[in-house]
């Protein structure tokens, strides 16, 4: 309990007749990196902003630091927010802006001029004090409006996509600095975002949350190669999905019919014989080969019905039957690849197939 | 830059590809007298009345050359320097009160959400589009027989504060139109109180709109007259008031200066105001 830097419990917002977060409970530690993740829509700003203080949830309940925050107005909360429009003062330079936490503080001049300082090194924007925001790029503003949530040394950074509206190289940047500034100052930091890689790239444990809900909780990997329900597998990366029926169980593998052909997968749970299922198996799992492979259970022949070049990959549709096709990806590292038309033997180890948990309804 | 030059480039070669026929050619001229009269008629009045403010002659009519004696003697009348003083203070303390309840309003509206919001702008700017002699007899009624006030200059001010606030209302709202909320919400979130939030964040960004709102009033104020008419008691004579009794004892140079100096006063004042509003918040 005294680890946990952020708590919810049974967190629920409507708007009139409308629920936006359902039921949602969390637990993030001290010093995480822990990102909300989902398409826009799935109330995970909401949830930040019932954090940050803005709103006032429905029902359950928020403790920050071990503390019950339900109802405290946003400034007795110990947690600042990175707006993705940044929200910075218009009427007042860097300098202005960055200090007006501490002012709010009542620290006098001298106190907060080396916080200043550090801070303002900290997010390499020294010498832009004087800086009116409308003079500043996109990417500056944004460390601004970083250097002004940090400055006050809050226990919790919320960060509202705060890098939705950099390009794509600024972005790629600004997510290893973001990363390394959370390890260096070791602040939790609560991330939301609609970007998966995003996610992937730089939380220690990610939320997926649809419609209100979170769907799954855990560590990027475990996001990515143990997707909990349909909608994850299907929201984070590219997933091939077979549907079948299960021939036999035996823990943990699940044999499944799909169209004649047998194919075995993982599944924990106990499943009973000839129930429809869902199976999920990502692109760059499945090998291709032009020979028969003596060793390999799960194999298949199939037909190259199209390829796309990537550069370091090529995506490639196989079909097996008539009514099935499946997405592979091979990383492009000689030029033997396949051409449209071959046919070609095609496979996955079977603990990289997944049998799904049937969605639960909303 | 570039697009704009482009789009003026395109608009000029247009006519060039639509021959002018010849109705088009007679008809221009035509236009262009039609626009010379429509200005005659909507400013030869003024000009006649600022130049015979400047006549030596002490007929309205007659131009009797180049005197300054109207304004001399405009500033040694003492009734006129009382209805002066009177107008003054009617139109600061109006002023003083729309404008703070006239902001207020307009926060209010634009901050929350409640029941009857919509209908509660509609009748705020009502006011705006009331006959003023409308307003003028139910004000006359409601101080006189409901709050048993007697005439006089609070009365005026309380007519005034009445129509003003609208006035302010509207200003000051169209200017939160373009006001981000979130940065109200990043102040809160960076440990300002509400009182602190609206004096550092908000104040400083509208009050462009207020002080706009606020000159609107004052120069609304300063030249009423049908309101002011109704609700006006003895000893509170105001200039629109006193320019009205003044006449009819018949036109002298003395009121067309005195009607220049009102026109300049409003004109600057009007202009003042519209420069804020155009005024840049970002």
């Amino acid at each position: 309990m005294d680890e946990s830097s952020v708590e919810l419990k049974n967190l629920s917002k409507q708007f009139g007749a409308h629920p936006v977060v359902r039921d949602v409970s969390l637990q993030i530690k001290r010093g995480e990196f822990f990102s909300l993740l989902g398409p826009s829509g799935c109330g995970k700003t909401t949830t930040l902003r019932l954090l940050a203080g803005f709103d006032n949830p429905s029902s359950g309940e928020i403790f920050i630091n071990g503390s019950l925050a339900n109802g405290a107005p946003p400034y007795a909360r110990d947690v600042n927010l990175v707006f993705q429009s940044y929200a910075l003062f218009p009427h007042m330079n860097v300098y202005q802006n960055v200090a007006f936490g501490l002012e709010m503080k009542k620290l006098s001049r001298s106190q907060i001029q080396p916080m200043l300082e550090e801070v303002l090194s900290l997010v390499r924007l020294t010498g832009l004090e004087s800086r009116f925001p409308k003079q500043l790029s996109g990417g500056q503003q944004q460390r601004v409006a970083l250097a002004r949530a940090l400055v006050t040394h809050p226990s919790v950074l919320l960060l509202d996509e705060p890098l939705g509206a950099l390009d794509l190289k600024l972005r790629k940047e600004m997510q290893l600095e973001l990363k390394k500034l959370q390890r260096k100052l070791n602040i939790t930091f609560i991330y939301v975002t609609h970007d998966q890689e995003e996610a992937l790239t730089m939380s220690d444990r990610i939320a997926v949350m649809d419609h209100g809900r979170v769907v799954q909780v855990g560590r990027p990997e475990e996001i990515y190669e143990q997707p909990a329900t349909r909608f994850v597998a299907d929201f984070i990366g590219e997933t091939n999905f077979i549907e079948g029926k299960i021939v036999s169980c035996d823990p943990p593998w699940v044999k499944v019919d799909v169209q004649g052909i047998q194919m075995s997968a993982l599944g924990i749970p106990p499943y009973e014989k000839s129930r429809e299922v869902v199976i999920a198996i990502r692109p760059e799992k499945i090998w291709l080969q032009k020979e028969h492979s003596s060793s390999s259970e799960n194999q298949f022949t199939g037909l190259i019905e199209e390829l796309v070049y990537l550069g370091t990959d090529t995506r490639y549709l196989v079909r097996l039957s008539d009514e099935l096709i499946l997405t592979v990806r091979q990383q492009n590292l000689d030029h033997s690849a396949f051409r449209k038309g071959d046919r070609v033997y095609l496979g996955w180890p079977a603990p990289c197939a997944q049998v799904l948990h049937p969605e639960t309804e909303a | 830059m570039n697009e704009r030059s482009l789009s003026t480039t395109t608009r000029a070669t247009v006519p060039i590809h639509r021959r002018a026929t010849l109705w088009d050619r007679l008809l221009e001229p035509v236009l262009g007298v039609n626009a010379c009269f429509i200005y005659v008629f909507l400013y030869m009045p003024i000009v006649v009345l600022i130049a015979f403010s400047f006549s030596a002659s002490p007929f309205s009519a007659v131009w009797g050359g180049f005197s300054i004696d109207w304004y001399i003697q405009l500033f040694q009348d003492s009734e006129i320097a009382r209805a002066l003083r009177n107008t003054l203070i009617v139109a600061s303390f109006s002023m003083l009160f729309a404008t703070i309840i006239g902001t207020m309003t307009a926060l209010a509206l634009s901050k929350f959400q409640f029941r009857g919001r919509n209908a509660f702008e509609t009748t705020l700017n009502l006011p705006i589009v009331i006959p003023d002699i409308v307003q003028g007899i139910s004000l006359l009624m409601f101080l006189v027989l409901v709050v048993h006030l007697a005439l006089g200059l609070p009365t005026i001010i309380i007519a005034h504060t009445v129509f003003n606030i609208s006035y302010v209302a509207v200003i000051v709202r169209a200017r939160l139109h373009g006001f981000d909320r979130r940065l109200e919400e990043a102040a809160m979130d960076l440990g300002a109180t509400e009182w602190q939030t609206f004096w550092k964040i908000t104040f400083p960004l509208i009050w462009p709109g207020i002080l706009s709102g606020a000159l609107l009033a004052f120069t609304l104020s300063l030249d009423e007259f049908v309101v002011t008419f109704f609700v006006t008691g003895p000893g509170a004579t105001t200039l629109p008031i006193q320019v009205y009794s003044m006449v009819k004892r018949g036109v002298t140079p003395e009121i067309n200066a005195l009607a220049t100096l009102m026109l300049v006063a409003s004109i600057l004042l009007v202009t003042l105001s519209i420069l804020l509003q155009r005024r840049r918040s970002s």
